[in-house]
Formats: structure tokens, C-alpha cells, sequence
């Protein structure tokens, strides 16, 4: 946004600082609320808000995006849901894949472990979760937002952090509800959730169900750099449904996302022989869990946990269509584990936490792939794979020693036994202080990243990859200035060894491991809430550089957000959120700028929401407020990605039974 | 363009300014952990049918921030699947017609008296004060470790026709019986 007046910047942010007043009860008490009762018992009532004080003792920086935000600023994907907290940048293709990148390193979304209800929804094959609408964000509790490795506890993938889904559970939003917004770009999201719970006998169950279809935004064209022509199809159609059954000690838990999603902005069909119609990329992603928790006594926990995966790239996908030709994929892949976690508090002083793991998967070695002979012919069905079996067991071990008053000692490690990539051991540590008012964490965390059956076998091939490891230090503050007015800085310095890079040959591409990312970074971030008046802002700073101190493209050094909600009544409130991304390197030279760059962008939002008139909330979003022309980076044929114009979308809700939606 | 010679020091002015202006307040989480806890214990706890009535009742001696934290709990919840009403009591309200009574730590009415008003009848008395439990409040909320924790007097609880769970019990750091 080459024609953003700082000026309006520095009013905004000036409003946002003098906006000061008392917080009410009720948001503190609604957090309450959503605890059970052994939690409430544990909530310590020295520091006021029960999530920021609960935070304050991890041995990590978390961000907690609610249900209320979730649902009040409209996120409809899983990259609107991120856009507002620090740390995270994006490269939207507007097509079948959305990549983030957190904390400074750009990746095929393998860098971040994204779980549901604390199973993994990362795509087994490549590691890789997928970005986009196919997440029944009206089901969704809380998502938890972990900065930083996690391998310690988590295993694989959680080099830049954790993303964990939490959907709700029927015991805490008993009752009906149901949705349906509609607006541009074809753009229509429809839900509905049933939950049950009976106290007397201890036995409830829940399901939701979600829609979505758009066409994301006007690419045709020159909107689009003249990559497509004005008629080029681009559609997400989505559809989940979520089902969780409680009985007693047990949960049993069920997610399905099916996404088909077309493939026009992987390449370019202005100049090529590729077509911007007819493709369709079709995934299925199925998770289920039944889990039990045992307390042996109020100091020891035992949690068991059974589960099993399934991410397919189905069987009547069109990669790609070309004036000659359609391209079918087929990729199946499952995975079942078993997990035993045991929680033992010994004193007030000392507490352990422990697990046991033990994974065996199915994957495909590559897709299965057909080829027809014409542009209007669809490929035959693609033959089953070949597929290759793994197993992992792996145990993982976590202290906890509140060795001085308000001083918490953090030690563990986990050791993963791999079929495929033989033994990792991955330690952390920290020390954490905690008052009233003032937090701070030294933080030493590692992690890895195993190859994948993708990055082995993609292109040329690579059987010989190692892991991708990650080691980072962390130092963060904050300080709690009221109940609920919180603010917290965090430095931290990330080194990312034995990266997977593409390498180039005359023959083709294959993937090795070839030198280092260092990130040096800096977060900001404060809110304050009262009646009337929610606020908040952040700023991120990277610099992240590769071994030859080169920049890394597509990671701009300055981000920021912040935004601000006012009630004007209980019923009828307006949002506004604005989100800076600074100018980043594009990874290929774009020929419509005569540069290598994609310049800085500036984008706002308003919302309004009215809300139990008869049962009934009515809600309005308008993104991109200013319909500001901005674009992504790219690694693919189109050199960078038009983002959305203004996008007006009209939502209303009803409530049946209750008013927890 | 934003330059970054404005933009981080405006940012850091921003966060410095804000971290300052703002005026420490006073939390009552303390009160708002309490009532929540009041709220829950109800799922876990039976009155016997002669204390069906079309309201849940509850009614607080001596601390209005748990009165307030109860109001706005109930606004939303209904609690035994019947709306809630919360009133704040003095020394000479009748009190049998309440399915609880909160006794904070901060009343001037005795124990003693209290229990005497309700003896018999399908009323819970939660106590708010060390030592409450034991000399018979049915629930009594005691502080430990800046956590608070809860007492069972399952003696009181029986008289007053008042069933629980062993979910409950097992939840509680002290029983008397």
C-alpha cells in the first residue's frame, strides 16, 4: 500500500491508547463460566482474568482467540482467524491452499502443528495441515495459539508453534442454533449444531454441521495481473460436521472437513497451455478420538487417549487441465494411535507430566496419477498407490518446580522412536516468574520437522533428507495492568538447521537439506476491555535472514494489527480491525512492477452486529472496507496473488434453546 | 509509505502510553470465582421435591459483589431448569424459602441464627468463612494458596434433605460428617 498516509496510522493509535475505562464483571465471569468445576477449584484469584493469569504460566507464549471474536469479526477461514494476532504472515494463492507463516519462516505449512481437539489435522502425507474454509468455526470453543517449538510435548511439526481447535462441548452449550450468512463472491456459509447433556446421568452429545462455497474474489483478468482470463472458475466448496459424545469419564469425539477446491490459480492459462476452468482438488480429512480420564486422586491424573486419522486426496480429483489433457490424482493415507498421559501433582512444589505414544500409519508414496487424452475428458480413476507402513512409539516427560515463590522451573524432553526417521530426542526448559501484575519467561526450546513420504519422493526425489531442526530462544514480559488490561512483550531468536530447500537441476527439482534460517523477532501486544470498549493492538518485527545473511523472501520486517469493538447497547455493537502487512521480496520477479518486490498494504474491516432480537442475531461484514488493492507473494507461475476486493457478507443467526452460540 | 523511523516509535509511545495511563483497578474476580462456584455446585447437587418451586432462589447475606456475580450469572443460565432469583438478604428476612443461602464472611448474622432459621428445611447454606463448615454450613468455601477450595458437611447436607454426587465429594478438600 504504497499510498498509506501514516497520519491516520498515528490517530488510530492515539484513540487506541487514551481509550481507558472500568471493566465489568461480566466477560471475567463468562471466562469462568467455561470452566468445570476441578478447574475452577484451581483458578487462583490473586491476578484477575483467569485466561491471561493462566497464560502467564505456561512456559510458552499462547494467544486464546475466543468463540465470541470468532464469531462477532466473521472469520470464515483459518487465515482470518490468525490475521489479527502477531506474529503471522500469509500467502493466500486464493486457490485450493492458503500458507501461513508463523513467526518468520515461510514453509509449505509444515512448520505448524494445527490439531482438533488435540488430534492432529496436518495432511499425513506431507505434513502440511491445509489453510481455507473447511473448519467449522461456528463449533469452535476456543483456539489456542502456542508461539514457538513444541516438539518436546508434540513431536513432529510443532517447529514454529501449535495451533489447537477447540470445539465445543455439549455439556456447557446444551440447545439448537443455526446460521446462514450470504454475500460477494458467491459467497454462502450455512450451520447448525444440536448438543444435549443430561446431568443425572452424567451423558450428553453434540453435533454440528457447516457449508461453505465462494469464489473468493475477482481474479479475472487484469484484477488478476492478466494471469486468468475474465471468465476463469475459482470455487471452495466445503463441508464438516463435528460430533462429540460424553458418557461419564468417557469422550468420544468425530471431525469430517471435505473440501474440493479448484486448482486455476496454481497456474498461469493466459500463455500456457494450461486451462482456468475444470480442475477440482478434493480432500477428506476424517479424525476420531475416544478418550478417557481417570483421577486416581485429586493429585493424579491418568488420560487415555485412542485415535485414528484419515487424509485422502481423493480419487475423482483434477489436478490440472491443459488444452490437451486432464490430470486425476489419488492419494489415500491413515494413520491410528494410541496415547497414555499421566498428570501427578506430588506437592504444591513439584509436578510431573508424562506420556507414551505409540503411532502406525498407511501412506501413499506419492499420487497415484491418469491422464486423458483431451481437455473435455475426464481421466480415468486413478490406481491405488504404493503405500508404505510406519510405526512410532515415543515418550515425552515435563517437570514443573515452584522452586521460590512465584519462580517456576520448566524441564522435559521427548524421545521419538521412528520407523522412518530413527531416534530424536528434543529437550526444553524455562523459567517462569509470576506476580500479580508482572510475568516474565526465559525460554530454551528445540524441535523437528521428519521428511515426509511428499518431500521424499517430490520432483526428483530424495530418499537421503534428515530432519529439519529447530532451536530457539525466548524472552518475554508482561505486565497485567488492571483485571482485564494486559500488555507483554516478547523477543525472541530462532534458528532453523538442516532446512528442506528446493534444489534446481537440469533434470528436474528435489528437495535437500541445504543451510540455515535465523530469525531475530519481536512481538507486541496489549488489549483492555471494558463495557463498552474493546481494544487492542500489536506489532511484529522479523528480520529473518538465511546462513549467507541474504534476506528470506516473502517475511516483511514490520507487521502490525489492532482493532477496536464498542457496544453501544447490549444488543447492537460495531467492530473495526485493521491489519499492516510491510512490503516483503517476492521469491520470483514480477513482471507487471519490474521488481522482485510486493509493496506494503494496509486492509480494515467493520462489522455490526444486533444481536437476541427474538431469538434472532443479525450480523454484517464488510472486509476490505476501502477496497484497498493489495497482493501476496508467490513461489508459483503467477508471479503474486490479487488479494480480495471489498467483500460485503450478511449473516443471521437463531438460537432455539439457548444463547450460548 | 510508513517509514520505520515513525512507525516504531509511535509504536513504542503507544505501548509505553498505554501501559501508563491506564489506572490500576481493584480486581473482585475473588467474588466472581465464588459465585461461579455456587452456580456450579448446583449441577451437582438434588433438593427434595417439596423445594420445587417455579424460581431457584437464592439469597446472600452480607456481600453484595457475590449478589452481582450471581445476577449477571443467571441472566443468561437457568439453574435446575428454572430461571434464577438473587436477592441480598438483612438480619430479619424470612429464609426458608430459599433453595440457598450464601453466608459471607462479611455478614453480621451468626451462624447459629442462621441455621436455626433453615433447620429442617430444603435449604443449602454455603459458608464463606473458615470454620463454617464445621459447625455446619453444608458447603464452606475456604481460601488455600491464593486458590479457592471447598468443605462438605455431610451431616448438614443430610438434614436439609440435600443429595450429592460422589463425583462432588471427591472434588471437596475437606468432609465432615
Amino acid at each position: 500500500m504504497n499510498d498509506l498516509d501514516y497520519r491516520h496510522f498515528i490517530i488510530f493509535l492515539i484513540l487506541f491508547s487514551t481509550a481507558t475505562t472500568i471493566k465489568a464483571q461480566s466477560d471475567n465471569i463468562k471466562e469462568l463460566m467455561d470452566l468445570s468445576l476441578s478447574d475452577l477449584l484451581n483458578v487462583e484469584i490473586v491476578t484477575a482474568s483467569k485466561k491471561l493469569q493462566k497464560l502467564g504460566d505456561v512456559p510458552a507464549t499462547v494467544k486464546v482467540i475466543s468463540k465470541e471474536k470468532i464469531i462477532q469479526n466473521g472469520y470464515l477461514t483459518l487465515e482470518d482467524v490468525l490475521s489479527d494476532l502477531q506474529g503471522f504472515q500469509f500467502r493466500n494463492i486464493q486457490g485450493f491452499n492458503s500458507y501461513i507463516f508463523q513467526r518468520g519462516i515461510p514453509n509449505q505449512n509444515n512448520l505448524t502443528l494445527v490439531l482438533i481437539d488435540g488430534i492432529q489435522i496436518n495432511e499425513l502425507n506431507s505434513g502440511g495441515f491445509y489453510g481455507g474454509a473447511q473448519y467449522n468455526l461456528e463449533n469452535v470453543e476456543r483456539i489456542e495459539v502456542v508461539y514457538g517449538p513444541a516438539s518436546a510435548l508434540y513431536g513432529t511439526n510443532a517447529i514454529s508453534g501449535i495451533i489447537n481447535i477447540i470445539t465445543k462441548n455439549p455439556k456447557d452449550y446444551p440447545g439448537a442454533n443455526a446460521s446462514i450468512e450470504y454475500g460477494a463472491f458467491n459467497t454462502v456459509n450455512a450451520n447448525a449444531s444440536y448438543r444435549y447433556f443430561d446431568e443425572e446421568d452424567n451423558f450428553g452429545f453434540g453435533i454440528s454441521g457447516m457449508f461453505k462455497t465462494t469464489e473468493k474474489a475477482d481474479l479475472g483478468g487484469k484484477e488478476g495481473d492478466n494471469n486468468w482470463t475474465e471468465n476463469m472458475e475459482n470455487f471452495e466448496d466445503d463441508l464438516a460436521v463435528d460430533a462429540k459424545i460424553l458418557y461419564e469419564e468417557f469422550t468420544f469425539g468425530l471431525t469430517f472437513q471435505s473440501k474440493k477446491a479448484s486448482r486455476t490459480t496454481n497456474y498461469k492459462s493466459t500463455g500456457t497451455l494450461y486451462l482456468d476452468h475444470g480442475s477440482s482438488w478434493n480432500i477428506n480429512f476424517l479424525t476420531g478420538f475416544l478418550k478417557h480420564d481417570y483421577s486416581i486422586d485429586e493429585r493424579l491424573k491418568l488420560t487415555s487417549n485412542i485415535y485414528c486419522i484419515d487424509a485422502t486426496v481423493l480419487d475423482n480429483t483434477i489436478g490440472y487441465v491443459t488444452t490437451t489433457s486432464q490430470a486425476g490424482y489419488y492419494r489415500p493415507n491413515n494413520l491410528i494411535g494410541i496415547e497414555e498421559i499421566l498428570s501427578w501433582e506430588i506437592n504444591n512444589q513439584l509436578s510431573f507430566i508424562g506420556g507414551l505414544e505409540y503411532e502406525s500409519e498407511t501412506l501413499a508414496t506419492g499420487f497415484s496419477q491418469t491422464y486423458s487424452s483431451s481437455a473435455t475428458t475426464a481421466p480415468a480413476v486413478p490406481p491405488e498407490p504404493e503405500k508404505q507402513n510406519n510405526s512410532l512409539f515415543s515418550f515425552y516427560l515435563q517437570s514443573q518446580f515452584k522452586f521460590y515463590t512465584n519462580f517456576n522451573l520448566f524441564a522435559g524432553f521427548r524421545f521419538d522412536n521412528s520407523s522412518v526417521y530413527d531416534q530424536v530426542f528434543t529437550p526444553r526448559a524455562g523459567l517462569v516468574y509470576k506476580d500479580e501484575k508482572l510475568g516474565a519467561k526465559f525460554l530454551y526450546a528445540s524441535a523437528f520437522r521428519a521428511p515426509k513420504p511428499w518431500d521424499y519422493n517430490s520432483g526428483l526425489g530424495n530418499l537421503n533428507l534428515e530432519s529439519e531442526k529447530m532451536s530457539s530462544f525466548e524472552f518475554s514480559l508482561s505486565y497485567s495492568l488492571s483485571k482485564n488490561s494486559y500488555a507483554e512483550i516478547s523477543f525472541y531468536k530462532n534458528s532453523l538447521h538442516e532446512k528442506l530447500s528446493q534444489v534446481n537441476t537440469n533434470n528436474g527439482w528435489y528437495w535437500d537439506n541445504v543451510g540455515e534460517t535465523n530469525v531475530d523477532g519481536v512481538e507486541l501486544f496489549a488489549e483492555h476491555a471494558s463495557d463498552k470498549l474493546k481494544i487492542y493492538g500489536n506489532y511484529t518485527y522479523n528480520y529473518a535472514v538465511f546462513d549467507d545473511n541474504t534476506i528470506v523472501p516473502e517475511i516483511a520486517k514490520h507487521s502490525a494489527n489492532f482493532g477496536v469493538r464498542y457496544n453501544f447497547t447490549d444488543q447492537f455493537s460495531i467492530g473495526f480491525r485493521n491489519n499492516y502487512l510491510g512490503r516483503r521480496e517476492n521469491p520470483v520477479y514480477i513482471e507487471s512492477t519490474g521488481d522482485k518486490q510486493v509493496g506494503p498494504a494496509f486492509v480494515s474491516h467493520l462489522n455490526f452486529a444486533f444481536i437476541n432480537v427474538a431469538g434472532f442475531n443479525f450480523r454484517l461484514f464488510v472486509n476490505n472496507l476501502f477496497d484497498t488493492e493489495f497482493y501476496h507473494t508467490s513461489n508459483r507461475p503467477p508471479q503474486r496473488y490479487r488479494q480480495p476486493q471489498r467483500m460485503v457478507l450478511f449473516k443471521i443467526e437463531y438460537n432455539l434453546f439457548s444463547n450460548n452460540f | 509509505m510508513l517509514r520505520l523511523r515513525y512507525f516504531v516509535p509511535v509504536l513504542i509511545l503507544f505501548f509505553l502510553g498505554y501501559v501508563s495511563e491506564i489506572k490500576s483497578q481493584e480486581g473482585n474476580t475473588e467474588a466472581n470465582v465464588k459465585a461461579v462456584l455456587v452456580y456450579k455446585f448446583t449441577k451437582f447437587l438434588h433438593w427434595p421435591e417439596n423445594a420445587d418451586r417455579d424460581t431457584f432462589k437464592i439469597g446472600v447475606l452480607g456481600d453484595a459483589e457475590i449478589a452481582s456475580a450471581l445476577k449477571i450469572i443467571t441472566h443468561e443460565q437457568l439453574i435446575k431448569k428454572k430461571p434464577a432469583k438473587i436477592e441480598e438478604l438483612n438480619p430479619s428476612t424470612p429464609l426458608k424459602s430459599y433453595n440457598i443461602i450464601f453466608l459471607s464472611q462479611k455478614s453480621t448474622m451468626d451462624i447459629k441464627n442462621v441455621l436455626q432459621k433453615i433447620q429442617g428445611e430444603p435449604v443449602l447454606l454455603i459458608g464463606d468463612k473458615e470454620g463454617f463448615g464445621e459447625k455446619g454450613a453444608g458447603i464452606n468455601l475456604i481460601k488455600q494458596d491464593g486458590k479457592i477450595k471447598f468443605e462438605i458437611n455431610l451431616s448438614s447436607l443430610r438434614e436439609n434433605g440435600i443429595e450429592s454426587n460422589t463425583q462432588f465429594i471427591n472434588l471437596a478438600s475437606v468432609l465432615y460428617d
